[in-house]
């Protein structure tokens, strides 16, 4: 992973879906319902990765990770020009998040040490000592989940139930088909292609959480990759 | 990571915490109800699997095939798709589902089948001869695997068995479920 206030690269080729760079601006413009489907996505799937960030930081006396961690958001979240400024940084949306987190500590460290003598570490950054291998880990695990729930939505929403089932007893049960379709009233043909609709329903969403990260430019099957290497 | 014991605001030692990545190893995935909220059942999944999961998010780059999918995805594909492999084109020996579907056509029929969708899909000027052609042959080449246990086409089977179930994902039955068949005798995973 990038330091968090490492800027990412531009890649000419660029092939993020244009619908999913102006999500958030289109909820934005939403008012009030579409904040809250911002904050929602964003406290779903950036939770973990700051919890791993917090417990790999030096400052983990500060308090419980979850009460820290609701703390940042209720914070930050509220403040009216948060994405805006993150849309204009270039960051990722992830590294943003990580960069305002650390400000977020140093704040909690002055509460802390307020009223106490001699107290230097107060305003010294933030220091992560932790693999950030497992910060991208987090995220990853974060996405996958925020996209297995995406995608049954999507699934149970279509008539795809069925094929939901197929999909996760498989892929994420690890089941054989041979040892489950007879349950099903399904022979295993039928089952590895309603497997496959649900897999591409899966993707989408997927793909759709990786493309809101980004203010823009980037290949998602790039960022993928990118991920799958420094995880 | 430094363990020592760090003083909290009072001075006093504070309590070690966990290490970061404690429990990075598997992570719960809520599911769902028929409401489409959390109903909040667990179901943990290694970090093999998030792994697996995570790397279908990479798309494939556009194929010719996926003009068919695209097609059979489209409203009335049943019978397109019967009127498709009956064409003269396409060359197949009395009924598909018969000849197809239920293997009544022999292992040479399904080949010279599938020659001719071949040439005919790269050279034809109608494109919905191309399409029709290219329908029939893949579904020869699955004709071929589900029942003869014969691989009857040069492609890598990786690719062969993923568009197979790309295809078998929208085509209607009695294909569907030859497609797939085919797609698992090949190794789909």
């Amino acid at each position: 992973m990038q330091s968090p206030s490492a800027k990412p690269k531009s890649r000419p080729n660029d092939v993020f879906p244009a619908t999913q760079l102006a999500w958030i601006d289109a909820q934005l413009d939403m008012g009030q319902q579409g904040r809250s489907e911002i904050n929602r996505h964003i406290m779903s799937v950036y939770r973990f990765p700051l919890h791993v960030y917090f417990l790999g930081t030096r400052d983990r006396w500060i308090g419980e990770p979850e009460e820290v961690i609701n703390g940042f958001f209720a914070d930050r979240l509220a403040r009216p020009n948060f994405l805006a400024d993150w849309r204009v940084s270039g960051l990722r949306l992830r590294h943003w998040l990580i960069n305002a987190f650390c400000f977020y500590l140093r704040e909690l460290r002055r509460l802390r040490h307020r009223g106490k003598a001699d107290s230097p570490k107060a305003d010294e950054p933030v220091e992560f000592a932790g693999d950030t291998k497992a910060i991208d880990r987090a995220y990853v695990s974060s996405l996958v989940r925020e996209a297995l729930i995406d995608a049954e939505r999507m699934c149970t929403g279509q008539g795809f139930s069925a094929h939901w089932q197929v999909f996760y007893t498989h892929f994420c049960l690890g089941k054989p088909y041979e040892q489950f379709v007879d349950e099903l009233g399904i022979d295993a043909g039928r089952a590895v292609v309603m497997a496959r609709t649900a897999k591409k329903k899966f993707q989408i969403a997927l793909r759709t959480l990786v493309a809101r990260d980004s203010t823009g430019d980037d290949d998602i099957n790039a960022e993928i990759r990118g991920l799958m290497e420094g995880s | 990571m430094k363990n020592d014991h760090t003083k909290d605001a009072s001075g006093e030692p504070e309590p070690q915490r966990p290490g970061f990545d404690a429990g990075m190893s598997r992570i719960d995935v809520p599911r769902l109800g028929s409401d489409g909220a959390p109903t909040g059942l667990p179901g943990a999944l290694d970090q093999v699997v998030v792994d697996r999961l995570f790397q279908m998010g990479i798309s494939t780059p556009q194929r010719p095939i996926d003009h068919l999918v695209q097609r059979l995805s489209g409203p009335g594909s049943s019978a397109w798709l019967g009127d498709a492999l009956r064409m003269p084109q396409v060359g197949c020996k009395g009924d598909p589902e018969s000849g197809l579907a239920r293997g009544r056509l022999n292992i040479r029929e399904i080949d010279d089948m599938k020659e001719r969708c071949k040439t005919a899909a790269l050279t034809d000027g109608d494109t919905h001869v191309r399409l029709a052609t290219t329908a029939g042959y893949y579904i020869a080449i699955a004709a071929a695997a589900v029942h003869h246990h014969r691989l009857i086409s040069s492609q890598p089977r990786g690719e062969l068995s993923s568009m197979l179930l790309d295809l078998g994902s929208v085509a209607p039955e009695p294909w569907a479920t030859l497609l797939g068949r085919a797609a698992l005798e090949l190794g789909a995973a």
